[in-house]
């Protein structure tokens, strides 16, 4: 219950991903045990944003699942590294973008 | 004391003549049974007219009688009385009144669709044609990719009775959680809303009423969308329900 007082509120960056998330797990199954992708956001001085942009949120809820495996994305996702290019704190950072995986 | 006498002896002349007077009359005679008559038979003796009487006229048939005439008093002879107060208000259109209902629902949020069934209990007093009601609204639902949704949404309406259709307004708060797909918490937001929905009443008791109805309702919450704005949830809702007064 505190963590659901201490929310920020509905994000559609957060929901979209989610939802990514969730058509990934009907399409490829046991993604969600298998892949790091997480989408909370968490605002502060080095925001966490949702592993998926929007765009990629919403390109990964409108394919079908034979298009999300004749692309691998179900082996592309879970393997996706998080983009920390926008942390500038983190001196281990590669600051590189990582490509766009949708479309 | 000599007057008392003399009218004390008056009186006693006076009962006994008439006493003598009653003993003159004669006496009926007895009727000889009927020769046809069964024993145990009851006969009923209609007495004759007396000598020198004639017979009262016939009365005509009922459809001729004289209508009922009532003897008034002339106008002005009554005092003129106050007029009655004012009836108090119909006990019918005032008192307790509580509703249910569930029903299909369709909201949205951000570009995502809610497909939902919700229920809703109020309770509140009914006035006149008014009716003020608090209670609260709950929708249990999933997102298109199935991702769970509820959505509680306290408040107060009013709502206007016209007939067999009532007309509301309402506002309130709002309360959403959606589950998430990767760690299975729950996301959520507050918000606060407006309603309008209309029903009709299908079935009529003499203090309830199987109703139906349509509501449309938005919220604005707590959080943000792509461009930074608040999110808004909105929809339509259709219910069935019953409601006491």
């Amino acid at each position: 219950m505190l963590t659901l007082m201490a929310s920020g509120g509905l994000r559609e960056d957060e929901i979209d991903c989610e939802q990514a998330v969730a058509h990934l797990d009907e399409c490829c199954p046991g993604f969600t045990w298998a892949s790091s992708l997480r989408c909370e956001y968490d605002g502060g001085c080095a925001p966490n944003t949702p592993g998926l942009t929007l765009e990629e949120s919403n390109c990964v809820a409108a394919m079908s699942c034979d298009e999300l495996v004749a692309r691998d994305l179900c082996t592309t996702l879970a393997n996706l590294v998080p983009d920390d290019a926008a942390d500038p704190y983190d001196d281990y950072a590669t600051n590189t973008p990582r490509p766009q995986v949708c479309p | 004391v000599s007057a008392r006498v003399v009218s004390l002896a008056a009186s006693a002349v006076l009962l006994l003549g008439a006493a003598s007077a009653r003993a003159q009359i004669p006496a009926p005679e007895p009727v000889p049974l009927p020769p046809e008559a069964k024993p145990g038979a009851v006969i009923v003796v209609v007495p004759a007219c007396p000598e020198g009487e004639a017979a009262p006229p016939a009365l005509p048939p009922p459809s001729v009688l004289p209508a009922y005439e009532p003897m008034l008093p002339p106008p002005g002879a009554l005092p003129v009385l106050p007029p009655p107060p004012p009836e108090r208000e119909d006990r019918a259109d005032r008192g307790f009144s509580f509703k249910l209902y569930a029903g299909p629902s369709y909201q949205r949020l951000f570009d995502s669709a809610i497909g939902s069934g919700e229920a809703g209990v109020w309770f509140g007093g009914v006035r006149g044609i008014s009716t003020f009601y608090g209670g609260f609204d709950m929708l249990f639902g999933h997102l298109e990719h199935g991702l769970a949704t509820f959505v509680l949404r306290p408040g107060f309406t009013w709502e206007a009775r016209i007939g067999l259709v009532h007309l509301g307004l309402g506002a309130g708060f709002n309360f959403t959680a959606i589950e998430r797909a990767t760690n299975r918490e729950m996301m959520s937001g507050f918000g606060v809303g407006a309603q309008g929905f209309l029903t009709v009443d299908v079935v009529r008791g003499e203090r309830n009423a199987l109703f139906l109805g349509a509501k449309i309702r938005g919220d604005v919450m707590t959080g943000q969308d792509a461009n930074g704005d608040a999110p808004v949830i909105w929809g339509p809702s259709a219910m069935i329900g019953w409601r006491y007064r």
